[in-house]
Formats: structure tokens, sequence, C-alpha cells
């Protein structure tokens, strides 16, 4: 194939590969994309995918045991993989500029926000001392940061993942580069957040006529904001083309199954409508106060992160919770489960109330209760088998003989679709989906009535997620569980849920079914959630 | 940070009451008797001198009404006369601190310049000759004795190659500078004095190097392998999508980040240099606090014994409140309260 001449970018044939202790391990296989001047292209994939290291490779910052094999990355005419390491200090930032994935990691923290922008202009020796000051302050106003010029002197920890994620975004497009990779800008950010951010980015590189080569997981997304998208799967791409024909006339299966598992305010509800039932859990104007400290004497002063939070979970149904960072949503979780102590209010469990208990009564309320977590990767201990994870709750609770256990530990596996094999694994050895399902499987060990879920689904894959909620709601219905889910998902609490509450700084504002919630909702701030999640549909350009 | 400061400070003289009743009742504990010191052994057989001596030195007294004696004595800034030297004690440690605090100082400002230099190198070139050498040299550097390095440089040094000076301060019959700080090399440069500074930055060169090793090489340690994980972390590829080179991330970046924990190693090894002063001041013959310490146990002379393990722990205390300021100032997250 020959290079694309019109093409500001151009990769061709790319191979990646990385060298570990098993030996080398391909992460890019022979991947061709072009991207246009002023043209954004989307390149998706899941985790693993390889499209990071894909873009990694285009401004030569793979990791040090990482390589291109062979191929061909062509940018603005120059041949970017036969270019030093000198020639690429000048391209980078200058030409290719990067908007990277997480907004609290990739700020210095020791130094001020200001001066983390005005170095790009200092580096390529564009603007020094107060021009690159001043500079500095008019791209922070131009990403929608107010007072900038007193902002300039804070420290990242200062500023809200947003804010950060607009730093970064005037960090990348300082110089007006001709291409602005965007590695998942918005993955770490609140639903609302994230509209505002794209917005800004869209605007910025439309004026600046910058092409954008925009990594993400989201496909919707995609759809929504690139003219061209590349799928990838395990290194490859299996398909590309204009976001319409992707999106209407997939042609790979793998696609097809991304389109369809990608949850949507459209995805129909899995489960069906909420039987009448007694409230296995009743919460009663629930308060949470925490003392922060603040101002320059450090006083102590209340933050009430719950706010009178009243609701129930009837038998066998699913209460879900939706709302963004900040807005008290797992704090609620966590005193459900008893992990964290009440300001006021009451927690009513099986119409007994629960909220002072101690000691053996607690116990006996943990073996009722129990929590899936967000992160499968830190939710397991990596020290135990899988078999000593499940059942540990066994041992706690002292649960039938060793050999009673072992059958449990068994049939607990093959219940979340986990060869009982797996047993004697580590958690390093399973895959995301696989752990998650470990997670769940520990925590139906003690037969509770009411599984706790908070973001449980969140970190997973579309294919996995999928597959996760499907597990959920059949183990409902053979187990008669009720779950209280936590989520910042719209489209996933739509699925899964008989009832939802919208919470934002400490309150429910609406609740109601999602039928209810999602087709007319009252509250303004419900109705800006709503708007604010990708549809999956590419503006007419 | 102000009231953080002043908090910490006000808890000082609490601490310290702390240290100064365990060493007082600790020396005390010895059985043997600290007469000997206080008449000579001559005058032990002369009931009428012990007794005068007793009297005089409070001994007849009982340990409670001795403790008593010498904490109001304490709150007037009096350590009591020292059994030995028969001066008092804040006199003798005023004398002999200037010469430990040199030692030490110098000893820091090696450890941490040469330390963190060897370290950002050996990061930089890992893996290469520069950073196996310096790993060994610092894996060997803080697991050497300390008094053992110390003969074999004089032996090697002093004795048989005669490039290094004599143990000491100073020369033979050069006369020390005028007292301002007590730091011979500051009062010589103070004085204007050029061959005395040189003369007595000779004579600390060696035994400061000797006393900073085991310091040198945990620093140099740290230093590497705090630059090799932030050299991993995001903010660096951001920096370095940037379109600065290497180098400069490694300078602007990483430097600031990984010197961090340093800061916390220094304040914990201020205890372990004033440590380190006894056995390195007494071969050098440098008559310091670690000298004076090593003399007045051996003599039992309890009011001295007590004065430098109240000194050592204002040191402590000092080191790591410097350490918790110092590091608020590098680190604007660390809030103090």
């Amino acid at each position: 194939m020959t290079a694309d001449t019109g093409a500001l970018l151009d990769v061709r044939d790319l191979s990646v590969a990385f060298r570990t202790d098993r030996g080398d391990v391909e992460a890019v296989s022979g991947a061709s994309l072009t991207v246009h001047p002023g043209q954004t292209v989307a390149v998706v994939g899941e985790s693993g995918s390889g499209k990071s290291t894909l873009t990694a490779a285009v401004n030569r910052l793979l990791a040090p045991n990482g390589r291109v094999t062979s191929g061909t990355v062509t940018f603005a005419g120059q041949d970017l993989l036969a270019r030093s390491e000198r020639q690429m200090n000048a391209v980078r930032g200058k030409q290719i500029g990067l908007v990277p994935q997480d907004p609290m990691s990739n700020l210095n923290p020791l130094r001020s926000v200001g001066s983390q922008i005005a170095e790009v202009l200092t580096v390529h020796k564009e603007a020094r001392g107060r021009e690159a000051k001043r500079r500095a302050v008019e791209l922070l106003e131009r990403v929608g940061i107010t007072d900038a010029a007193r902002r300039y002197g804070q420290y990242p920890h200062e500023f809200s993942g947003g804010m950060r994620q607009r730093v970064l975004i005037a960090m990348g497009l300082a110089l007006r580069p001709q291409l602005l990779i965007a590695d998942e800008p918005t993955s770490a950010l609140d639903v609302t957040v994230q509209k505002r951010v794209l917005d800004q980015l869209d605007e910025l590189t439309a004026t600046m006529g910058t092409a954008v080569l925009l990594v993400t997981h989201d496909l919707a997304l995609a759809a929504e904001r690139a003219d061209h998208v590349v799928v990838m799967r395990r290194g490859r791409v299996v398909e590309q083309g204009s976001v319409h024909d992707v999106l209407t006339a997939p042609t790979a299966d793998y696609t097809r199954l991304l389109i369809a598992a990608a949850p949507s305010l459209a995805t129909e509800s899995l489960v069906g409508p909420a039987a009448e039932a007694d409230p296995v859990v009743e919460v009663r104007g629930l308060r949470k106060e925490y003392a922060v400290r603040s101002g320059a004497l450090g006083r102590r002063t209340p933050f009430t992160a719950v706010d009178d939070v009243s609701f129930t979970i009837p038998r066998g149904t699913t209460v879900g919770i939706v709302g963004e960072s900040g807005s008290g949503k797992s704090t609620v979780a966590k005193m459900v489960l008893k992990l964290e102590d009440t300001t006021a209010g009451e927690l009513l469990f099986g119409g007994k109330p629960v909220t002072g208990i101690s000691g053996a009564e607690l116990f006996a309320f943990r073996r009722r209760v129990q929590p899936v977590f967000q992160n499968p990767y830190a939710a397991l201990d990596s020290r135990y088998t899988v078999g000593d994870t499940v059942r540990e709750p066994l041992d706690v609770h002292d649960v039938g003989t060793p050999a009673e256990r072992r059958a449990r530990v068994a049939e607990l596996l093959s219940q979340v679709a986990l060869d009982p094999e797996i047993a004697r694994r580590y958690p390093h050895e399973l895959s995301g989906g696989q752990r998650q399902r470990v997670a769940i499987a520990r925590a139906l060990a003690l037969e509770p009535d009411v599984v706790v879920l908070d973001e449980a689904v969140s970190a997973l894959d579309v294919l996995v997620q999928a597959q996760i909620l499907e597990l959920l709601v059949s183990l409902q219905q053979r187990l008669g569980l009720s779950y209280l889910f936590i989520s910042h998902d719209l489209a996933v609490v739509r699925m899964l849920c008989h009832v939802v509450h919208v919470m934002k700084a400490g309150a429910v504002l609406e609740s109601g079914s999602p039928a209810q919630l999602f087709d007319q909702p009252q509250h303004p701030y419900t109705q800006a959630l709503l708007a604010a999640i990708p549809v999956g549909e590419a503006t007419p350009a | 940070m102000l009231r953080f400061t002043l908090r910490r400070l006000a808890l000082m003289p609490l601490l310290l009451w702390g240290i100064v009743t365990i060493a007082f009742f600790l020396s005390r504990s010895v059985s043997d008797n600290p007469l000997a010191t206080i008449v000579g052994e001559r005058n032990l057989g002369n009931p009428e001198v012990v007794a005068a001596a007793t009297a005089r030195w409070g001994l007849d007294k009982s340990l409670p009404e001795q403790y008593w004696l010498y904490l109001t004595n304490l709150l007037h800034g009096d350590l009591g006369t020292s059994f030995r030297t028969k001066s008092a004690v804040l006199s003798d440690l005023g004398t002999r601190l200037p010469a430990t605090a040199e030692l030490a100082l110098f000893a820091l400002v090696i450890a941490l310049v040469i330390g963190t230099l060897l370290g950002v190198v050996a990061a930089r070139r890992k893996g290469g000759v520069v950073d196996g050498a310096v790993r060994v040299a610092a894996l060997v550097g803080s697991s050497l004795p300390v008094f053992w390095v110390g003969l074999v440089f004089l032996f090697v040094f002093y004795a048989t190659l005669g490039i290094a000076p004599s143990p000491g301060r100073l020369s033979a019959r050069v006369i020390p500078p005028p007292d301002v700080t007590g730091l011979y090399t500051v009062d010589a440069l103070l004085a204007g004095d050029w061959p005395l500074f040189v003369d007595a930055f000779e004579h600390l060169l060696m035994p400061a190097f000797i006393m900073s090793l085991a310091l040198l090489g945990t620093v140099a340690r740290l230093v590497r392998s705090q630059m090799l994980e932030e050299q991993g972390a995001d903010y660096v590829r951001t920096a370095r999508a940037k379109g600065m080179s290497r180098g400069q991330v490694l300078d602007r970046h990483v430097l600031k980040n990984a010197i961090t924990p340093v800061v916390t190693l220094v304040g914990v090894s201020v205890g372990l240099l004033i440590m380190g002063a006894v056995l390195i001041e007494t071969i050098f013959s440098w008559n310091g606090i670690g000298t004076y310490a090593v003399e007045s146990s051996r003599a039992l002379d309890f009011p001295a014994i007590t004065g430098v393990c109240l000194v050592g722990g204002v040191l402590f205390l000092v080191g790591n409140l410097l350490t918790d300021v110092a590091y608020a100032t590098i680190d604007p997250r660390v809030r103090l309260s």
C-alpha cells in the first residue's frame, strides 16, 4: 500500500511489540489508519485492544519495553519512525499535542498548573518569562477556567477533575498543533462534565483547524464526536469507515457485538415491572456529616455528604441510585452496608432497626447484606486464590465443614458461570470480568438478602459489562436477591433497576421507575444528566 | 504552618522533660559510685573529703530529692556542674556543641550533595557501569562500620601516605579563630584568615566524609529508586509529549518529586549523625559532644550525661520539626495541622 499523500497522519501496517518476562507480546498488529487535516478520527476498542499503544507509537512515547516492529508512521510528509529523539522533541507539543487520559496523575503535583502550561511555550522557545505566563493565562481562559490569572499559580490538587482535564487540553493545544492525540480524554469525568469538556475541545480544535485522533472505549461518544471510526480488537483494526457507515451497516461481527452491547437509553430493560413485596431495607432520613478542616486556621467545619435520604428496597427488586461524583451515593451505600456510621436517621432491616447495632447483632447483619465494589483488581486479595477468596466468608462465619465449604465454593463459582477449576488460580491470572464474577460469588457465599453493588460494572468493558448485567438479573430471579445498585451510568441503571433515585449534593432530587424518570424527567438536573449522555449520532457535518 | 510550628514547639518541653527524666534515672541506676571522679582515687580513703564532696554535690540527698533539685535548676537554665570538669555542664556543652555541629552539618551536606548526584546519575544510566558502581559503593558505604573505616582511613591517608592532616580540629600550634559561631571554618572565614580556614577545612574533610558514608549510601539508593519510580509516572509522559527532552523532564519534574522522601530520611538521620559522632570524634580526637559523652559516661558524670541526652533530644526534635516544615514547603498538598 502506498501512503495517502493528502493525509496529515498516515499509519501503515504498524506493529508494536512489548518485551515481557514471557517473551515478546504483540500489542498492535499491522494496523493502518489515516487522519486528514482538520478531521476527527476515533479509535474505538476495549481494554487491551491496542488503541492506546497505537497512538503512543505515533508520537513515539511507547513504554521503554515497547518497540515498533514493522510499518510506517508518516506525519505531514515526514517519516516519524526515522526521526531522531531530538527531532521528535521538536514535533511533540508543537505539531502533535497530547491530551492524556487521567487528569489526576498527568499533572506534576508539585508544580503550579500555570507553569506546566507555560512550559510548553518555553520549551519550544515560543515565549518566555512574562510573555509565556500571559499566554498561559490566556489559554486557561480559552479552556473555560474562570479567574485564570489567580488560578495560574494554583496547584493541581486545588483543581477538580474536570478543570484538570481542561488544563491538560490547554497544554495539548498551547501551540496550535496540527494533530491532537486525545487518549480517553474524558473517561475519568462525570457525564455532564464530559459533555462540557468535549464541547470545549471541539470548539477549540475547530477554530484552530487541529485534527484529532480520539481514543475511546465509548462507541456512542466516538459516534457523536468523530467523522471517521476505527474499530480495534486484540491489536488489529477490524473495521473502519465513516461514522455513519460503521454504525448503521457494520461489516465486522465484532463491531455488531459492540454496538449491540453498548448500553444506551434506548436499550430495553432487562427486568420486568417491580412486584409488590415487603421492604427488606428501609432507610429513613439518613444523614451523614464529616468534619473537614478548612481555611487558614484549619477550623473543623461539618460537611454534609448525605442529607435526609429516605427509600425502601422491596424484596427481590433492584433499587438504583444515580449521581455524579460527590453526590453522596457511595456514602449511602456504605451506610446501608453499615461500614460507615450514620449521623442521623434510621436504618431498618427486615422491619427491625439496625442503626445502632454492634457485636453479635452486627456480625449477624453482615451475613444478610453483602457488597460488590467497583474495582475488581483492588477488591480481591492478590495473595489469595479464588477459592480462598470465595471461601473466606464461610470461614469467618463458621458455616459447614471443610468439605461442605469446598463444595459450596464450587457451587458458587458455577452460579456466576465460572469453571470451578478456577478456584486454584490467583486474581492476576483472571480477566477483569472473571474477577468481578469472583467478587459476586464471594458476596453470594453467605446467601445474603441484599447485595449492594457500588459501581460494580463501571470498570468493565461493554461486552463484559453486558454479561455481568445479565448474570445479576438471572441471580436475582433464581435467588430472590434484592439489589442496591449505585452507578453514574444512567443507561445501565435503566436496564437493571425497578426504582431509581437521582442524587446530587447529598440529597435525592427525583425518584421513580426508570420509564418515568428517563422518559419524563421532572427535575432540571435529571434532564441535564440525560442530555449529556452521548447518544451515538454524529452531528451532521 | 505557623500554627503547626508553634504547637509543636509548645509540645517540646513536655518531650524534653520525658527525656531528662529517663536519662536522669537511667544514669543513676548504675551501682557504681561517681565519687572517684569527684574527689580522685587518692582521696577516696579520706572520709572527711568524701563527706564534704557528697554534701557539696548533693549526693547525700534521696534520689527523688536530687531529681526535684535537678528539675528546678533546669528551669533556671542550670544543667548542674560536671563531676569531672568541675565547670557548668551548660558551658561545657556550649564549647563542644559547635565542634560536633560543624562535623555533622558538613557530613550532612556531603551526604546530600554527593548522594543525590550519584542517585541521579545511576538512575539516568540505569543498568550501566555507573549505576552498578554506585549501587555497590552505596551498599558498601552504608554497611561498613564507621570506626573501622575511620581507622583504615587514618592509617592509609595520614600514617602511610601522609596526605591527610593529623586527627584534631586544627594542626598543632595553630590558634583557633575568634569565637563567633564556634564553627572553625566559618569563624576563620569571618576573620578573613584564609590559611586558617584551609587548615580547619582539611581537618574537617576526612572525619566528615566518613561520618557521611552511611547516610550518603542511603540517600544515593533512595534517590535512584525514587527517580526510577517517578520516571514511570503519567505526568512524565505528558511532559515528554510537550516536547521536553528526557533530561529536561528529569531536572524539572522528576527530581523534585523524587527528592521528597529524602527530606524525611534526613530528618530521621539527625539522631543517627549524633550517635555516629561518638565514634568518629573518639577516633579523630574531635573535642565535641561525642567525646564529651564518652568521657562523661566513663566517669559516671551524671549531670554531664543528662545534659548530653538533653541536647540530643533537642536536636532530634528540632530535626523532625524542620523535616515537617520542609515537607510542607516542597509539597503543596501537605497541609500541616
